[in-house]
């Protein structure tokens, strides 16, 4: 099977999170250590860039439902960007849209949380 | 001339309508375009398309507003169920209830057909210049609506097959949840947060949910909550009101069941009972989806199945701690066996003029017995015998403490040996060993075959015997148990003679106080008896004698503590 690995980026407070290969109930405890790490280290401002993502399953899916308010609730956010078309119909089937920015790539999420300093 | 100009104009604009609308498939546009293209024509100002809700059941009247234009109107989307007169265009006062459309004047209709079947409705306003509609203006209208009929029909279908789709997709996405989730589970057996942690983000990932609770009786008698999402404040009290859910609900309106209409406000949607033996222990509440779609049969078959195997998951858990539990206790009985029985004599002495034997059966809990027969020269011999309070390995520790000081204090016997003061030290060294729950009752006493004497210091523990003659003397004398006091106390010693055919019994409480089915204990009474009725047998008889006399007594009974003895007997 695919590993999936996660490297990360800072961008003055922002943190890029680059997520690649296989995310599903197995490899999801990764995901959420890093937003463990991340919270710990009081940084709330995340994009997540889905470029080498080739798979993601409910339980990843998961995560990011878990994260998103506690993130928010500490002015900031989690906005996911570059997600091949396979991966955002999962995404758009279970209505996340609604509650994530899902942006096109990594610049527009940049300029999303600009946008709203 | 005029007139074939205007119906060259009509042509084109059908022409070009159908050449638009053929090239998509995306219902929304169409209608949109449809009515856009009507109401321009027509100069109306307002207009909506209302498109059969269930296509196939021609009885049925519900209609869903699936396109609006010209009208400040929330509706799109929801239902309608109206009854149609017969005609295929009409005007409103044709209409048995007409409050939606008078409110949104809406006052010309066209029924939509794909051959010979009703698929939809057109409503339009008046005319700007409140003008009736003109017969050509109605044929134009139905023209279109003819010619846009089979695109209408086709989109229909897309959307339906579009959201078979999705059900497929979510239903493909919930067995590759199940097919995940038992693998990993099988792998994680042992981490029961693990387990929790998963079901949590199966759950909130396959609805798009952010409220979740689960209740359960998962080794527990009442319900609790296993596993919660974001914090809900919740009273005990509705705990109860669990008991009563024996049917899946999707919690719509207010309700009177407070517990429910609770559940309802804080925003769940779904309360799902799942039963394991047809009883009911496990409870899911989900909130409300983010694609606000409602909960399908095929999610509460995918619940179930999921809350199932998490529970089946957790179950395992348990029961490999405990497996592991018990085969820590197992070892460390061993463990304790182990010294026990290395600080056992291996070989008792030959003893000239006395036969002599000694034994320990142990109990399925290791206790804390220990008995000794120690040389100290030709004609000395030192007789141990002493119980540790408590059991398992701690008893035995305590039983090796014992059994090193007396062979130390031993080391050193000689004829100024003081029995009493030694006493006293070994006293002072479980003491400071110990704490004071833990005590040990001890005796012992040193056999002189020159003069065949013994003399003894009983610490606390249970009397022997000494059977001489008709009599039987307790060999009580001594002090404290050790390990209680620290000092401010003596041990005395007394000396006894053994005359010819006398027989000496120590023995620990595991033998006086074994029990039969009555729960009436042995006795010391039953033990002098087995001596005095056999007293012509040598020591190992008499051992032989009393074991299967308590083993009589305490027929079917388990054996709760050691058993331990010596016995000596004078040729």
């Amino acid at each position: 099977m695919d590993e999936f690995t996660i490297t990360e980026k800072k961008a003055d407070d922002l943190i890029i999170l680059y997520l690649n290969g296989f995310l599903d109930a197995h490899t999801s405890s990764l995901l959420e250590k890093k937003f463990e790490e991340l919270l710990s280290k009081k940084l709330y401002k995340v994009i997540v860039n889905f470029s080498g993502l080739s798979y993601i399953s409910s339980a990843g899916l998961g995560v990011f439902m878990a994260y998103i308010e506690t993130m928010r609730s500490h002015d900031g956010d989690i906005k996911l960007s570059d997600m091949s078309d396979k991966i955002f119909n999962i995404f758009d089937m279970l209505g996340f849209p609604i509650l994530f920015n899902i942006l096109k790539d990594e610049n527009e999420a940049v300029n999303k949380f600009n946008e709203t300093v | 001339m005029n007139d074939t100009i205007n119906k060259q104009l009509e042509l084109n604009s059908l022409i070009e309508f159908s050449q638009l609308i053929n090239t998509k498939l995306e219902l929304q546009f169409i209608l949109g375009n449809i009515l856009l293209s009507i109401m321009g024509k027509m100069m109306i100002t307002k207009g909506i398309l209302l498109i059969k809700s269930d296509s196939q059941n021609t009885s049925s009247n519900g209609f869903e507003i699936k396109a609006v234009k010209g009208l400040n109107l929330g509706h799109q989307g929801d239902r309608l169920s109206i009854i149609l007169p017969k005609e295929p265009i009409f005007e409103i006062s044709q209409l048995e209830n007409k409050d939606f459309f008078e409110e949104h004047k809406l006052k010309f209709f066209f029924k939509i057909y794909f051959v010979d079947k009703l698929i939809g409705v057109l409503c339009l306003g008046e005319k700007l210049t409140k003008q009736d509609l003109s017969k050509n203006e109605i044929l134009f209208i139905e023209t279109m609506l003819n010619l846009s009929s089979p695109t209408i029909e086709n989109s229909i279908k897309f959307e339906e097959i579009r959201k078979l789709n999705i059900n497929l997709s979510s239903q493909i996405q919930h067995l590759r949840t199940l097919f995940e989730l038992s693998k990993e589970f099988n792998t994680n057996f042992q981490d029961r947060n693990k387990i929790l942690r998963l079901l949590k983000y199966s759950l909130l990932g396959n609805f798009g949910i952010r409220d979740y609770i689960i209740f359960s009786k998962f080794r527990s008698e009442v319900f609790y909550i296993l596993e919660a999402g974001r914090e809900t404040k919740l009273d005990d009290e509705y705990l109860g009101n669990l008991e009563e859910i024996s049917e899946p609900e999707i919690l719509h309106e207010t309700n009177s069941n407070p517990f429910k209409q609770f559940l309802k406000e804080s925003g769940f949607r779904l309360i799902l009972p799942i039963s394991t033996e047809n009883k009911v222990d496990t409870i899911v509440c989900l909130g409300e989806k983010l694609n606000k779609s409602e909960y399908t049969i095929s999610d509460i078959q995918f619940l179930e199945s999921l809350i199932n195997l998490s529970i089946i998951s957790l179950d395992n858990t348990v029961l490999f701690s405990e497996y592991i539990d018990k085969q820590k206790i197992e070892n460390e009985l061993k463990i304790a066996r182990d010294i026990q029985l290395a600080l056992l004599p291996s070989k008792l002495p030959e003893i000239e003029g006395y036969s002599v034997c000694g034994c320990n059966i142990p109990a399925m809990q290791v206790g804390g017995d220990y008995f000794d027969i120690i040389r100290l020269s030709e004609t000395k011999y030192c007789f141990v015998i002493a119980d540790v309070s408590g059991k398992g390995t701690p008893a035995s520790l305590l039983m090796a403490n014992i059994q090193s000081a007396v062979h130390s204090f031993l080391k050193f016997y000689n004829k100024d040996f003081c029995f009493e003061e030694s006493t006293q030290k070994i006293n002072e060294l479980i003491f400071s060993n110990t704490n004071s729950e833990k005590f040990i009752t001890f005796f012992w006493g040193i056999l002189d075959t020159e003069n065949n004497t013994f003399k003894y210091i009983n610490a606390g523990h249970n009397y022997p015997y000494l059977i001489t003659g008709d009599k039987v003397i307790s060999l009580d004398k001594g002090g404290l148990m050790l390990g209680v006091l620290e000092s401010g106390f003596e041990y005395k010693s007394e000396t006894v003679t053994i005359s010819n055919e006398d027989v000496l019994v120590l023995y620990t409480d595991g033998a006086s106080e074994a029990r039969n089915a009555k729960k009436d204990e042995y006795g010391e009474d039953r033990i002098i008896k087995v001596m005095q009725e056999n007293r012509k047998l040598d020591s190992q008889g008499l051992q032989d004698k009393l074991l299967d006399d308590i083993k009589e007594f305490t027929t079917g009974e388990l054996q709760y503590d050691d058993i331990t003895m010596i016995i000596l007997k004078r040729k």
